[in-house]
């Protein structure tokens, strides 16, 4: 089953996100040009801007996680034992988990109190403000399959699913 | 002068403390600018005051200078418990309903009106029922200012002038139709960003209050430009309807009078502020000119389509603003 | 009550070993938890929050513009540069890889970024001579600091997006304490290598500075674009990141050719990475931020500092010593994400400009970056030299002293960081 998360994130999730990415900046830099010499300006072009790198960044987070992208501290567990470390690295993985579900839940009261709501952006597209966010819950469940995976690793390995390796 | 350090320090929150009344009432109040600015300061009397007269009924609790929400955030999230009451620039409001651009129509809302008591009470029950399924209820306006150009380059004597200029505005779909009409190049920027922008030529003009002219930008920028009665800039007594509904009937009734009582002085006090520091300027060395009375009737006419784009999106709207402005 | 709590919650949960971001996140939904009135949908209101914002969007840019300059090896180009005549001193060499550093601060934001471009050609040419192989670590692990204080910086724009100051201002106040402190950098250098008699003096050949500065001045070129660009106003620094990455993939890939176009996704993939990893710890501590703002803890913090009615300078001292403490422990970003929604209302209220205060924060949090346990330069540094840590901290130590006295300069003469603005 995580193979298939991890497919889907690599082969479609990530071309997405670049894509997302490549959007953002390139409508940046067409706003900043057309500001500094043709005098002009699209008053919705930074809400995209802004909103294209959110989801490109959120849609990979989880993702960041599995290649150990994610910063912790190693001070402690490097100097524990094998089974100490499957101890702790479970208990992590469980509150972690625990977290992605909370946020998931979270995520969902605040986009169906958007959608109720009628909250539109702020630039004159006028965008669902509802659409706009609900890349929270899918930050939320992506968070809930990695730990799930981290969790099920470290109780079968006791070690981490990854550590952090490189900037 | 009541006791903010004990709210902070029972945070339990949920035990009903010595309060012979029974329950209380936990009131959050979130602004976006400093402790000293008008608005903020207005919000922490009405938390104060609001506290005395329900004998600690309601309890507030006021985050002044963005500490917790920026007004569009707090905005978001009426209606989630989180937060009950904010006073944004009206202009939020139309990213929850357009027609609450109703507030920021070229030559709208007006000083003689706005000062009349029967008048403010009747347009908040325009107002209210537009945001009312987001969950808002509006107890009033505040008034910002009457807003002018301001330009470091250009001496304006006429919305001629203006014309081809890149003027710096809050946004709002119906200031933007106004820009239009003028013909100039409306720039959306942070107010942080103002007087830099001004000063390399990234704008030539700003469209804002005195008092911002006054701290922000300074008398070396030096030209002004007034339409009294252009745009009558507002902040919207936002309170959440359900958080309201739920409040026993006596203390509903001391926010709605407290809030009167408030928004009552504080117009003519904005109207003063706003001439007093005109004439400071002036003093100072400002250029400010200001658009004769006869020409004010022609430029009503010259915004005609702005009103017609408006009517003909939400013509019971404007059809009951008509009226009421009669 | 609260604060002993909250401490102790988030010091357990950092130390577990859990993802930094995660841990704050869930030490404030912790404390949600305790308070039954606010809701729990602010969680994830707060997560959009932390990330939804214009001036934060330079930092994938930045990134973006840091990662094409490593892959392009922009800084292989700048070190032959400086190398081709600096040597017309005895340990010439060390003091142009310095320079090397304090030019590169100002194309790259970070740190790391600034550590991990030079490590390598500073390394190899530094050790064609005969310098220490922890003085050659030390050199690159502390240069690279000045990425922080130099702009553009990522840690100038976390702290203007987060307290509201004008990023542009914080770049200006940035660069004569960032000139200072690399000032104070090459002449440690330039003492040490006399002291141990590194490198060898050579007369300078004026054809190979003219070739060298010939392939280098595309690069040469870049600090310019980013501070002219921002000092003179004509971009946004949200803008100006954009500016960088695309003249930085405009160089690479048709001037020095040393980028191939079917690399780009996989160099925006890398920086996508590292802006997530940003990202979530941003999004933890908004969150916790927002908790304990909400609680009243702030405020509390507020009164109680201002109840011990330090004077200004005692103040930043013991701003000084928290944040050196911290920093041992914690990650620049993490430390910025922690405590500048706390200590800087507590700043302004002293009638400290706040713009110095964010130059006092970074400098300490460049130091923080150098010093162990948990300092991310000195694993960057070991990883591509393959010297043991405590082998980089060995090389480092003698900087320190001038860090320090960088640090009392710029906390106790305010004027270094405003008097460009
Ligand atoms: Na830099
Ligand atoms: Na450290």
């Amino acid at each position: 089953m995580f193979k298939i998360t991890r497919l889907f994130e690599q082969k479609v999730l990530f071309p997405i996100s670049i894509i997302l990415f490549s959007v953002s900046g390139l409508l940046m830099f067409v706003e900043a040009v057309q500001r500094s010499i043709l005098n002009r300006s699209f008053e919705w072009a930074s809400e995209i801007s802004i909103y294209c790198m959110i989801w490109s960044i959120l849609l990979m987070t989880a993702h960041a996680g599995k290649k150990g992208q994610h910063i912790r501290i190693e001070l402690v567990y490097t100097k524990l034992n094998k089974s100490l470390k499957r101890i702790l690295f479970t208990v992590v993985n469980l509150i972690s988990l625990i977290f992605s579900l909370i946020l998931t839940y979270s995520s969902y009261l605040t986009v169906t109190h958007a959608y109720k709501t009628q909250q539109m952006s702020q630039s004159t597209l006028q965008i669902p403000v509802w659409i706009l966010s609900s890349v929270l819950i899918i930050l939320g469940v992506l968070l809930f399959v990695y730990y799930l995976e981290s969790l099920i690793y470290s109780l079968k390995n006791g070690e981490l699913l990854n550590t952090y390796q490189e900037y | 002068a009541c006791g903010e350090n004990e709210t902070t320090s029972n945070s339990s929150g949920n035990d009903n403390g010595g309060d012979d009344s029974g329950e209380t009432f936990e009131m959050i109040l979130s602004s976006e600018v400093p402790e000293s600015h008008f608005k903020s300061k207005l919000m922490k009397e009405f938390a104060e005051k609001i506290e005395k007269r329900t004998d600690g009924g309601i309890k507030t609790e006021f985050f002044p200078a963005g500490q917790l929400y920026s007004d569009i955030d707090a905005l978001q999230s009426i209606g989630t418990g989180a937060v009950h009451s904010v006073w944004p620039v009206s202009v939020q409001l139309e990213s929850f309903n357009s027609a609450y651009g109703l507030t920021s129509l070229p030559f709208g809302l007006t000083d003689e009106n706005m000062l009349d008591p029967e008048y403010r009470s009747n347009l908040m029950n325009i107002l209210t029922p537009l945001v009312e399924p987001n969950g808002m209820e509006v107890a009033g306006l505040l008034r910002t200012t009457d807003a002018l150009f301001i330009s470091q380059n250009e001496e304006m004597k006429s919305l001629e002038d203006l014309k081809g200029m890149k003027i710096r505005m809050t946004g709002g779909k119906w200031l933007l139709e106004m820009a239009k009409q003028i013909d100039a190049s409306a720039i959306g920027l942070p107010a942080s960003e103002m007087s830099t922008a001004l000063s390399q030529g990234t704008i030539d003009a700003v469209y804002s209050s005195p008092s911002g002219w006054d701290t922000i930008l300074g008398t070396s920028v030096p030209y002004g430009y007034y339409v009294p009665g252009l745009n009558i800039l507002t902040y919207s007594i936002v309170l959440d309807k359900e958080w309201m509904a739920s409040l026993p009937q006596d203390y509903q009734e001391e926010i709605y009078k407290l809030i009167d009582e408030l928004s009552a002085n504080q117009w003519q006090e904005s109207i003063d502020t706003d001439k007093a520091l005109m004439e400071k300027l002036e003093e100072d060395g400002a250029t400010i000119h200001t658009e004769a009375k006869d020409n004010i009737e022609i430029l009503k006419e010259e915004m005609q389509p702005v009103y017609d784009a408006f009517e003909s999106e939400f013509p019971d709207i404007y059809s009951q603003f008509q009226e009421l402005n009669k | 009550m609260i604060i002993g709590i909250s401490v102790v919650i988030v010091l357990l949960l950092l130390a577990s070993g859990m993802e930094i971001g995660i841990a704050m996140g869930l030490a404030g939904i912790l404390l949600l938890l305790f308070h039954v009135n606010i809701p729990i949908s602010v969680i994830s209101h707060e997560v959009l929050n932390a990330v939804d914002s214009y001036t934060l969007l330079a930092i994938p840019f930045f990134i973006l513009a840091g990662n094409l300059m490593m892959e392009g090896r922009l800084a292989d180009r700048l070190m032959d540069f400086f190398g081709s005549f600096m040597r017309f001193i005895r340990g010439g060499l060390g003091v142009g890889a310095m320079l090397a550093s304090v030019f590169f601060a100002a194309i790259s934001g970070s740190s790391v970024a600034s550590a991990a471009a030079l490590s390598k050609t500073i390394t190899e040419s530094l050790q064609k001579e005969n310098y220490a192989k922890n003085f050659t670590a030390g050199i690159v692990a502390v240069g690279g600091t000045l990425g922080l204080m130099i702009p553009p910086s990522l840690t100038f724009i976390l702290i203007g997006t987060m307290i509201g100051i004008p990023v542009r201002d914080l770049f200006v106040a940035g660069i004569t304490p960032g000139i200072l402190e690399g000032l104070l950098l090459i002449f440690m250098t330039y003492f040490i290598s006399r002291k141990y008699k590194y490198g060898y003096k050579r007369k300078v050949k004026m054809r190979e500075v003219s070739s060298s500065f010939g392939k280098s001045s595309a690069a040469i070129l870049l600090p310019i674009i980013i501070l002219g660009g921002i000092y003179l106003g004509i971009f946004t620094p949200t803008e100006v990141s954009v500016v960088a990455a695309i003249y930085a993939l405009f160089v690479c890939v048709f001037i020095y050719k040393s980028i191939k176009l079917v690399k780009l996704p996989k160099i925006i993939k890398d920086t996508i990475y590292s802006t997530s990893m940003i990202y979530l710890v941003l999004i933890g501590g908004t969150l916790l931020s927002f908790i304990l703002t909400r609680l009243g803890v702030a405020n509390t913090i507020l009164s109680f500092i201002q109840g011990m009615d330090l004077p200004v300078w005692g103040f930043l001292l013991l701003i000084n010593v928290v944040l050196l403490a911290l920093g041992m422990f914690l990650d620049g970003i993490s430390l910025i994400v922690i405590l500048a929604p706390l200590l800087f209302p507590v700043a302004s209220g002293m009638g400290i400009n706040p713009i110095h205060f964010a130059v006092i924060m970074v400098a300490n949090i460049e130091i923080a970056t150098i010093t162990p346990p948990v300092g991310l330069n000195l694993y960057v540094v070991s990883g591509v030299s393959k010297l043991k840590v405590s082998d980089v901290v060995k090389g480092v130590i003698p900087f320190y002293f001038v860090r320090l006295a960088g640090l009392l300069l710029i906390t106790f003469i305010p004027t270094l960081s405003l008097w460009l603005l």
